[in-house]
């Protein structure tokens, strides 16, 4: 049981993780750009 | 890159029950291994490749080479003897070995990775364009 719950543990986090980094990547640029930053993650 | 690193954590935390080892240099862990190694390259060489065309044709011609490891890694477990089991979802005449139960699980799972593969590649896409306009806007402010 404790190997499932860390293969979906470590998959959900994965997932997580790389979202969280294209959303970072994005604001920056729009922000270089002079765009208003994307909603998507906001609350 | 992301499904193939999780791919080679999640993978030994099911061998290591199963197995009794967190990893062995089995075919089809190591041409995985492999696999994953080329996108490591692949994104280094985008990474730090200074002139766009220059990179887009080095990264293109890695990406195909890099694509003919993944027939290689499916086909493995029927070129080698290998710890990991024969094709058991289709095989040859159509028959599946899987037990119905499991197809639900298979086929519910593919179809929500593939979604998730989808929706962060239309991100990356967004993303690379708004890329190449800053890019442009730099290139154009420095004269």
């Amino acid at each position: 049981m404790g190997y499932v719950a860390a293969a979906y543990a470590v998959t959900l986090l994965g997932i997580g993780y790389y979202w969280w980094t294209l959303w970072v990547r994005r604001s920056r640029l729009s922000r270089q750009l002079g765009q208003t930053p994307p909603r998507e993650g906001r609350g | 890159m992301l499904f193939a690193t999780l791919v080679l954590i999640t993978g030994p935390i099911w061998a290591r029950p199963i197995w009794g080892v967190w990893w062995t240099w089995d075919p089809r862990l190591t041409t995985s291994l492999i696999l994953w190694l080329i996108y490591v390259g692949y994104l280094m060489l985008r990474a730090y490749m200074t002139d766009p065309d220059q990179r887009a044709r080095f990264a293109a011609v890695l990406g195909i080479a890099g694509f003919l490891d993944v027939p290689i890694t499916h086909l493995s477990v029927v070129w080698w003897r290998t710890l990991h089991p024969g094709p058991v979802v289709l095989r040859s005449g159509g028959m599946s070995d899987l037990p119905p139960s499991m197809h639900i699980a298979l086929w519910s799972c593919l179809l929500a990775f593939t979604l998730i593969f989808v929706y962060f590649v239309r991100k990356r896409t967004a993303i690379e364009r708004l890329q190449a306009r800053a890019e442009a806007a730099r290139a154009g402010a420095g004269g």
